[in-house]
């Protein structure tokens, strides 16, 4: 082909092969070229904006059209770590919120996906009942949320009363606002776990259980060997899916309690926000952002830690 | 070469008046509502009733102008952030806003935030005499100004009212509280829970300053010293949180650390609180028979003072032009055209409280509101100041860090310790943030 194209018309074949060496290289490398769409996509949305936060992270800057940013080093990487008491308590407010609520969920939504890993009448429904949290818009549910934990009507107030509890103040109560607010975390996103680990259930190998029913297993033993080590994989992504969601959580808590009381429920991604766009301080802010993307990152270290020694 | 011109000025000038004493009548015919024709801006707005009530009348403004409006509007919270990225950005494609000067006022003037409007108002070329800037309440219309600049045009005049439950005042033999001492003797007579609370307002960490700010000026106090120290730890700060958490842990509702102006509204709208002290703005709600168990059963009166006298505390969301618009003259049409008395007046009468003058005398108001609630407010709005956010340029900030003391306060943390921690904090920031005198 090669040859019978220098043979022709001069002309012609300089317009077909104008540089033999590029076009090789063209040739050779033509996969990087139909990637190159998605490399060029993925920096400009993800890799500029995180770039962007980290530089302004450097700068003392209000958004004021009258200064322009002032260079300060890492000064704010250090008033995080020292004098912020602020920044102390929003991140053990999102490790006790994000490690209580992930916890539950994912220890519930194993069991769900169990129960409903098997025929029963009525399974449809069922599935479908418990998947509805998840449809719900955040904000929508945290309004019906917070009306439902009001201290002098609430539905749970009422709860409480029937059965001999003494008087709760749920989410106005620097003491049970935290818990509160896990037990709607955990409401709303247990089935997501429970839907991922079913799907991983579902495409389960069925030899090891044929396997294990001729060798006399109990149920218990088929579960905990079996079952637990082959869907493991499939629940560490479902937990990890969870974590960065929770760490991030922000409409449910602002629309709830907005931090509140106090600063008892101000999660980190609550802080930023209001260091940000309350008190227009875009480079600390952009500090706190760069420590929480630490955060998400050193979390999951951990959770792929996890799949990746036992499994 | 002057004659053909003036005739095309002389022209011009025929055919706009002609075509505006056809679309608006009302206006005065020598305004060009049409000097900015074909222009579209767009106006970033707080997702509100007075939103609303712009958006259903644009097609007549867009008629009479010929500028095109594009609203986006937004709850408060996300509002916020869109405004202050597009802001800091810089952004030309903003050209009006909603803003509320009295909370985030001097921040954003000393960010450069806003246009100055002061040129326009000046300007007949520019602003309607139908619009008529003198119409506008004094104190209302000077909350608005920053270093002698016009920053927005108030698009409401809300003042903090007692609403009280006449029908049990009247049971109890009770006269409307004329102090803040008789107001807590009267929450402790009427306090019947669960079933009635005595008293209920703000204690959310963001919310409580505003209802509070009433206390501390009644007290005698103020957001700063006369020597420029933070003035929330004062003997007179500390008497105003010591009543007003004695009040609401005393006779208020169990939910009273969490309760926002919702909570507040809802408690007094389902016959829950015997007395609040909130937006006059809700008067047109609390009568209304088919939202309302109390409709017919309340009354409105002057916020009682203290021991140092009142101050009556003024809020209004208003409409601001953004510095960075190329598009002003557009902008400022529009925002004559919201604030107008045409606009406002219908509002007014569903009990949305305007910063019109001629709309809080006009007779036909008058005779349809309680002549209680209509003296009060009246009283009130007048010479109501912008004391119910911290005067700085980090007012939010230093919004929270108050709002954080009263609210662990009202928690059952000590007072006094939690102000001076709170003050501590709040001298740091104005250490920071304030322009040296």
């Amino acid at each position: 082909m090669t040859a019978h194209a220098t043979r022709g018309a001069p002309g012609h074949a300089a317009r077909r092969r104008p540089a033999p060496g590029l076009g090789r290289w063209i040739e050779r490398h033509i996969s990087w070229f139909f990637v190159l769409p998605a490399v060029f996509f993925l920096a400009a949305v993800v890799a500029f904006p995180v770039l962007y936060t980290a530089g302004l992270s450097l700068f003392r800057w209000s958004g004021a059209a009258t200064t322009s940013p002032a260079w300060v080093g890492l000064s704010n990487y250090g008033d995080v770590f020292s004098g912020d008491p602020g920044f102390r308590n929003a991140l053990w407010v999102t490790l006790y919120f994000t490690g209580v609520s992930v916890l539950i969920e994912v220890g519930l939504g194993v069991g769900l996906a169990q129960l409903l890993n098997r025929e029963f009448i009525g399974k449809g429904v069922a599935r479908t009942l418990l998947i509805l949290p998840v449809a719900g818009t955040p904000v929508a549910l945290a309004l019906v949320w917070r009306h439902m934990y009001n201290p002098s009507n609430g539905i749970f107030t009422w709860f409480a009363e029937l059965l001999y509890l003494p008087p709760q103040r749920w989410l106005a109560d620097a003491n049970t606002v935290l818990p509160s607010l896990i037990l709607f975390d955990v409401w709303q996103w247990t089935p997501l776990v429970m839907l991922i680990t079913l799907a991983g259930l579902v495409s389960l190998p069925s030899d090891f259980y044929e396997a294990a029913q001729i060798d006399g297993a109990t149920p218990w033993q088929v579960f905990w060997r079996i079952t637990v080590p082959l869907i493991r994989p499939t629940v560490v992504a479902a937990a990890m899916l969870r974590f960065m969601d929770s760490v991030k959580t922000f409409d449910q808590i602002y629309v709830t309690t907005q931090g509140g009381p106090g600063i008892a429920s101000q999660t980190l991604n609550l802080y930023v926000f209001d260091q940000a766009f309350q008190y227009l301080h875009f480079g600390y802010a952009s500090a706190l952002l760069v420590v929480l993307f630490f955060v998400i990152l050193g979390g999951n270290l951990v959770l792929v830690s996890v799949r990746r020694g036992q499994a | 070469m002057r004659g053909k011109w003036g005739m095309l000025v002389i022209g011009a000038l025929l055919v706009a008046a002609g075509v505006l004493t056809v679309v608006g009548p009302g206006q005065a015919a020598q305004f060009n509502w049409k000097q900015a024709q074909g222009t579209e801006i767009r106006l970033l707005a707080l997702r509100a009733w007075f939103t609303d009530h712009w958006k259903a009348n644009l097609p007549e403004f867009e008629k009479l102008t010929g500028i095109k409006v594009v609203v986006e509007d937004y709850p408060e919270d996300p509002f916020r952030q869109k405004l202050a990225v597009e802001m800091s950005a810089k952004s030309k494609s903003v050209d009006v806003f909603t803003t509320g000067t009295m909370r985030e006022g001097r921040q954003f003037f000393t960010s450069g935030w806003y246009g100055d409007l002061t040129p326009l108002v000046n300007d007949a070329s520019a602003t309607s005499a139908e619009w008529d800037r003198n119409d506008f309440i004094d104190a209302v219309w000077k909350a608005h100004q920053f270093g002698g600049k016009q920053v927005a045009v108030p698009v409401q005049a809300n003042v903090q009212l007692l609403y009280y439950r006449k029908d049990l005042f009247d049971a109890a033999g009770l006269k409307p509280p004329k102090t803040l001492d008789e107001l807590e003797a009267a929450a402790k007579k009427l306090h019947n829970p669960p079933s009635v609370y005595g008293f209920v307002a703000r204690g959310r960490k963001t919310q409580a300053p505003y209802t509070w700010s009433h206390w501390l000026y009644a007290d005698g106090g103020s957001w700063l010293t006369p020597d420029g120290k933070p003035g929330i730890n004062t003997p007179a700060a500390l008497s105003a949180v010591n009543q007003y958490v004695r009040l609401l842990r005393t006779y208020g509702d169990p939910g009273i650390t969490d309760n926002g102006p919702m909570e507040v509204q809802t408690h007094f709208l389902q016959g829950r609180a015997a007395m609040i002290l909130d937006a006059v703005s809700w008067a047109g709600l609390f009568s209304d028979p088919e939202k309302s168990k109390v409709a017919g059963k309340w009354e409105g009166a002057l916020a009682p003072p203290g021991s140092a006298g009142v101050t009556y505390e003024l809020w209004a969301w208003s409409l601001a032009m953004s510095p960075f618009s190329d598009k002003q003259k557009a902008a400022w049409l529009f925002m004559q055209w919201a604030t107008s008395k045409e606009m406002q007046k219908p509002l007014h009468f569903r009990s949305f409280p305007m910063p019109r003058k001629s709309l809080w005398t006009d007779p036909e108001w008058k005779s349809k509101v309680q002549p209680g609630y209509y003296e009060a407010a009246m009283t009130q709005v007048q010479s109501a100041r912008p004391i119910g956010h911290p005067p700085f340029v980090a007012s939010p900030e230093i919004t929270d860090v108050v709002g954080i003391a009263i609210n662990n306060a009202l928690a059952g943390k000590d007072a006094k310790a939690e102000l001076d921690a709170a003050a501590k904090k709040m001298a740091e920031i104005l250490e920071k943030t304030e322009p040296k005198r």
